[in-house]
């Protein structure tokens, strides 16, 4: 399968006060096209860092990332959200939709931002909502609807540009357990029949196991890298 | 993205928080119509000089005088007997006008005879200001007549005159010497019908009333000439052909003139002064008569604005007094434009005042949408939109309140303007003007102020990371 994300010798350094804290500390690993993949770490590990860097919101210290043959480390500021706006999707820990907007032009606002028309980004928007079951909420605003809810419009949200890779940290953190198996079975569906690729960022080891490969990662270092080349089935046998 | 998504935003971030919006405009509103309003007063000022330049005359026109000491221009002394002699002395003649219409840039140029005269009517007895004209410059003062009134008529064998419509006040009772002003009624006479006495020679006339003795004479002057026989001066028989228009309070430039046919008043000059120096006229030290006849001034007629000042200069060379409403109007335009820069100056304080509301609006925005900003940033807004979003905010801020403080100006205008005109002081037009540009200008330029005020917050919102907005809280 062709490698979608590269990483090699990736570091990141932080000053704090007169040390040096390594919050990535060499770290390479491939992702392939149409894989899903969870980094599962305890807080501090620097999961988050590794897939901020991934998405071009932070800039690594050293080493290089390549994502669909571009090196990203290279970009400037407004290369970088180009580059988000074309290739990536974005599914947030705490939801973040925009308050004054409901649930159909909340799934539409990265078309939005393409410049497409109203009326076709609205149709798209219908569809995805459609996708994750949404279609009885779509006039809604986000502080109607629950926790469960909202993050199925921040998935269909990031689904609805058609990006090959979609970024998610902690997507269940701000939900309750059956929700969070809701969302994440939703979010596997998607992947497996869109054949897109997912990057989840989770501390919750049970939730790694929807994923088609798991990085384990301590003080910055990748330690693990588990396969689970037997899907549906291992998300529930283990 | 799109323009119309951009507007769709920023006006949907607007309504989000009404009051402080509503709050932040009136800022602006305020600001916007103090200038407005303000210099609206100024253009008002100068629309009315403007009106009055151009019933004087308008713009292009240009009064030329000789150069002497006294006599020609101060139509009511008759004393010529002071400086007379000097060769070197200018006189407006038949042959300067003639020279003055060769001249670059002149479209026209005419004589002007002023004199004053006296006018017998009952009981009544005036002064009048006489203007001697020639037909096409009476035709260019576009004196606005009274129905069935005309202009003099060049062929006529009397001295046909136009009264202005106020020169009855300079009108009062022979025998008790009390006109107008002091009794407050107006005289019994109609001057379109009605026929006068004209009295060329004063001197004469008094003379021949010295043991009357009505009054204190108007210029008690000490003209030994007429010392020898105080024989009455020849009364003629005169009747108006026209009237200025305009009722007897009502002001204009022509109101208080009496306009003939300046031949004619020439030759009833001549006839009456025969052999004597004609008043006005400069004389030889001998107290003959000048060898030509002599103009109190030349009116000449410049072909275009621009050119006025060149021409005014050209004849100063030549060695003539010349005064143009240029150069008044120009004095003027210097003073409006002060008096407009510090009233404009008076009300920009306050639009600044309401740019500084906008700017700390905007910012309170952006602190409450750090993540939104960040959010919008993750999912792929470029740092234009970004920036463009929030110029468009802060320039809609201004938009509404241009509009709103021009609305407001026309009503405190319109205020203005009623109470001003209550109290008439017979200055014509309106205190209060506001032209189109004004409008349009300040609208623009409270759009600007907005876009200004709101540049650096959007610059900031532009510069947020977009970190702050995912790290969990």
């Amino acid at each position: 399968m062709k490698k979608i994300i590269s990483v090699k010798n990736l570091y990141k350094l932080y000053r704090v006060g007169d040390s040096c804290v390594r919050a990535l500390d060499g770290v390479s690993f491939d992702i392939r096209e149409g894989e899903f993949c969870a980094i599962v770490g305890t807080s501090g590990s620097g999961k988050s860092t590794l897939l901020n860097m991934l998405a071009g919101l932070e800039k690594p210290t050293k080493g290089e990332i390549v994502i669909d043959g571009c090196h990203i480390e290279k970009l400037k500021e407004d290369e970088l959200v180009r580059f988000r706006r074309e290739n990536v999707g974005f599914v947030f820990q705490s939801f973040h939709l925009i308050g004054t907007m409901n649930a159909v032009e909340n799934v539409a606002l990265p078309l939005t931002f393409r410049g497409e028309p109203r009326k076709q980004r609205m149709k798209k928007a219908e569809r995805i909502l459609e996708l994750v079951n949404l279609t009885k909420h779509r006039k809604h605003m986000p502080n109607q609807m629950s926790g469960g809810q909202q993050q199925r419009v921040g998935v269909a949200r990031a689904l609805v540009s058609d990006p090959k890779i979609i970024f998610a940290d902690e997507p269940t953190g701000n939900l309750d357990s059956h929700t969070s198996e809701d969302v994440m079975g939703l979010m596997q569906k998607v992947v497996r029949e869109q054949g897109r690729t997912l990057v989840m960022v989770t501390h919750d080891d049970h939730l790694a196991e929807y994923a088609d490969r798991v990085f384990h990662i301590i003080d910055g270092k990748i330690v693990k890298i588990e396969e689970k080349q037997k899907r549906k089935e291992g998300g529930h046998e283990s | 993205m799109r323009w119309s998504d951009l507007l769709r935003m920023s006006i949907s971030s607007l309504r989000r928080r009404k009051l402080r919006t509503f709050l932040t405009v009136l800022g602006v509103v305020i600001g916007t119509a103090s200038i407005v309003v303000m210099i609206s007063l100024g253009l008002g000022l100068q629309q009315s000089m403007y009106e009055e330049v151009e019933q004087n005359g308008g713009t292009t026109s240009l009064t030329v005088t000789g150069k002497t000491g006294d006599g020609m221009m101060m139509s009511y002394s008759y004393g010529t007997d002071g400086n007379m002699e000097e060769e070197s002395q200018k006189y407006i003649t038949d042959e300067v006008v003639e020279e003055l219409k060769g001249l670059k840039h002149v479209k026209s140029a005419n004589p002007v005879l002023n004199v004053s005269a006296l006018a017998l009517k009952g009981r009544y007895i005036g002064y009048l200001d006489l203007y001697g004209m020639t037909p096409e410059e009476l035709e260019a003062r576009n004196i606005e007549l009274e129905p069935g009134g005309r202009l003099p008529d060049p062929d006529s064998a009397e001295l046909e005159l136009v009264f202005g419509n106020a020169v009855l006040t300079n009108f009062y009772e022979e025998s008790t010497g009390r006109g107008y002003w002091e009794t407050g009624e107006m005289p019994d006479i109609d001057l379109k019908t009605d026929q006068l006495f004209l009295i060329l020679d004063q001197d004469a006339y008094y003379s021949a009333q010295e043991p009357v003795s009505s009054g204190p004479t108007e210029g008690g002057d000490g003209s030994g000439t007429e010392v020898s026989s105080p024989k009455a001066p020849k009364k003629y028989v005169v009747h108006a052909c026209g009237v200025v228009a305009g009722g007897m309070e009502a002001y204009n430039a022509n109101s208080y003139y009496v306009f003939c046919d300046i031949d004619k008043l020439r030759s009833f000059l001549q006839k009456e002064f025969r052999g004597r120096a004609i008043p006005g006229q400069p004389a030889t030290r001998s107290g003959k008569p000048y060898s030509q006849f002599v103009y109190s001034s030349a009116s000449v007629q410049a072909d275009d604005m621009e050119n006025v000042e060149e021409l005014a200069n050209t004849i100063r060379s030549m060695g003539y007094n010349v005064s143009t409403n240029i150069e008044y109007i120009n004095s003027m335009k210097k003073q409006f434009a002060m008096v407009q820069g510090v009233l404009g100056g008076i009300g920009a304080v306050s639009l600044f005042v309401a740019a500084i509301g906008i700017a700390n609006t905007m910012m309170m925005s952006i602190y409450e949408r750090t993540k939104e900003i960040g959010v919008m940033k993750v999912i792929g807004c470029s740092l234009r939109n970004i920036r463009e979003m929030f110029l468009l905010e802060a320039g809609f801020i201004g938009f509404m309140g241009g509009v709103a403080g021009n609305i407001l100006s026309f009503i405190m205008s319109a205020v203005i303007n009623i109470l001003v005109s209550g109290e008439s002081m017979g200055v014509g037009g309106s205190l209060s003007y506001i032209p189109l540009w004004l409008v349009l200008t300040s609208m623009g330029f409270a759009v600007l102020v907005g876009m200004a005020a709101g540049y650096f917050p959007a610059l900031r919102a532009m510069k947020l990371s977009p970190l702050a907005a995912i790290r969990n809280e």
